[in-house]
């Protein structure tokens, strides 16, 4: 097997599995911000704001994966 | 490489014919598509023709000026790394994602300073323009009537938004209201580069890291200077020991402790605007590829079916998620600034010190922690 042929499935497995603990960590933040919304659907405001910025940092280590994989597919 | 093997067979003649014949290598679309996401030096209006950018270089003591690609190459100094008509030749060796158009020495040496205007100037200029035009007319509204209506309306809207929501629960009091121009800017900047991307014929300023870069650094420098302005430079370095050297511990160790802690702290303050970067970076690239590939497929195919039922539907679909996201990005960028430069303030008030630089700083007990929505 060549060695860009491997490049280029090392790529598109990283991709994968970036995606899947990506989507796991947002799945679990999403299911408990809701489900302390609708205990105390007062304090919704505040937990909205913590929910999107804990989704950009969770999204930020993904994407740092994704460009690691676009480096390779693209070298 | 397979990917730049496939280039190489490829023939000039057979990228432009339609039907491509059997047995010869099909011309990478996925390539020459990821090369348009890429800096260029002219502006394309597809049918229309294309507005060349200039080149300018500080290159051995002398200033050089050349309207376009032609005037660059009949200089016989210069010349470009790919080329525009896309000799599949040239592409081998450069990647999609860099510039378009780059100049080289012909004699091989490096270009001493490199300030032409590329596309991505081009649009940050347009996006900086347009938020001036914005702001001056929504602004001149205000001074007629107090009644807010229209594009106003909008402006005050996302302002009171940026400054209850985004930088008041953050940072507190007097650095709240000196640094909300800041917070301001970056938002409203953010947002109208971001969107400009969206509009046809345009290019995207904040898909390159370059771009990103400094957008991020402006909120680095932002950050220290805050800490160091508030804490004063003896208790900013001894932030880095995370406490440790507050804590009762024998001596070595506290020393086997600080050997792990400062590095970690270290890094931790280069992290956390290198994430913002490669954040906005790549989730402005992110929709543009998916973009083009769903537009890849079709031409991939030769198929009017992939591209109908395929193509458009979900390139329009990721489109509108894409005005989403740029909202989003422009808010994330914004919000997590606050946090970080509202982390440098708090740790001033939590402890107390050199309160009395300060000419307006309120009570510990006024921290702004006020939530809203």
């Amino acid at each position: 097997m060549n060695p860009a042929g491997l490049a280029f499935l090392g790529a598109g497995i990283g991709a994968g599995v970036a995606v899947l603990g990506a989507g796991q960590g947002i799945g679990k933040l999403v299911a408990s911000a809701i489900e302390s919304q609708a205990r105390q659907p007062e304090m919704s405001g505040g937990l909205r704001t913590t929910m999107i910025i804990g989704a950009a940092l969770i999204e930020g280590i993904a994407l740092f994966a994704l460009v690691i994989c676009i480096i390779l597919a693209t070298k | 490489m397979a990917a730049t093997d496939t280039i190489l067979t490829q023939t000039p003649a057979n990228a432009s014919a339609t039907a491509i014949p059997q047995g010869a290598a099909k011309p990478n679309y996925f390539n020459e598509g990821f090369r348009e996401l890429g800096n260029h030096h002219t502006v394309d209006f597809m049918p229309f023709g294309e507005l060349p950018l200039p080149y300018i270089f500080f290159d051995h003591g002398s200033l050089h000026v050349y309207a376009s690609v032609e005037s660059l190459k009949e200089s016989g100094v210069y010349t470009t790394n790919v080329d525009p008509k896309f000799d599949p030749q040239q592409l081998i060796g450069t990647s999609p994602l860099t510039e378009k158009g780059a100049a080289l020495r012909i004699d091989g040496k490096p270009i001493g300073l490199d300030l032409s205007i590329t596309s991505n100037l081009f649009f940050l200029g347009f996006a900086g323009v347009l938020l001036a035009i914005l702001g001056a007319i929504a602004a001149s509204r205000a001074k007629k009537s107090l009644i807010p209506s229209g594009l106003r309306n909008l402006f005050e809207v996302l302002i009171i938004f940026v400054r209850d929501d985004i930088v008041a629960p953050n940072i507190a009091e007097p650095y709240g209201s000196r640094l909300l121009p800041y917070f301001l800017t970056i938002f409203f900047f953010i947002l109208l580069a971001n969107l400009t991307g969206l509009l046809p014929w345009a290019h995207t300023p904040t898909s390159s890291v370059e771009v990103t870069a400094a957008l991020a650094i402006c909120t680095f420098v932002i950050t220290q200077v805050i800490g160091i302005w508030t804490m004063g430079i003896k208790t900013f370095l001894l932030h880095l020991t995370a406490g440790l050297h507050e804590m009762e511990l024998s001596i070595v160790m506290k020393a086997l402790l600080l050997a792990i802690m400062v590095p970690i702290e270290f890094m931790g303050i280069f992290t956390k605007p290198f994430a913002l970067c490669i954040r906005l970076f790549a989730n402005m690239t992110a929709g543009h590829i998916i973009i083009i590939s769903l537009i890849c497929l079709a031409l991939l195919f030769h198929s009017i079916i992939i591209g109908f039922f395929v193509t458009v539907p979900f390139a329009i679909f990721v489109y509108l998620l894409e005005i989403f996201v740029a909202t989003l990005q422009a808010y994330i960028f914004t919000i997590l600034s606050a946090l970080f430069i509202g982390m440098m303030a708090h740790s001033a008030h939590d402890e107390h010190v050199h309160d009395h630089d300060l000419p307006h700083a309120p009570d510990g007990d006024h921290l702004v922690a006020t939530s809203h929505g």
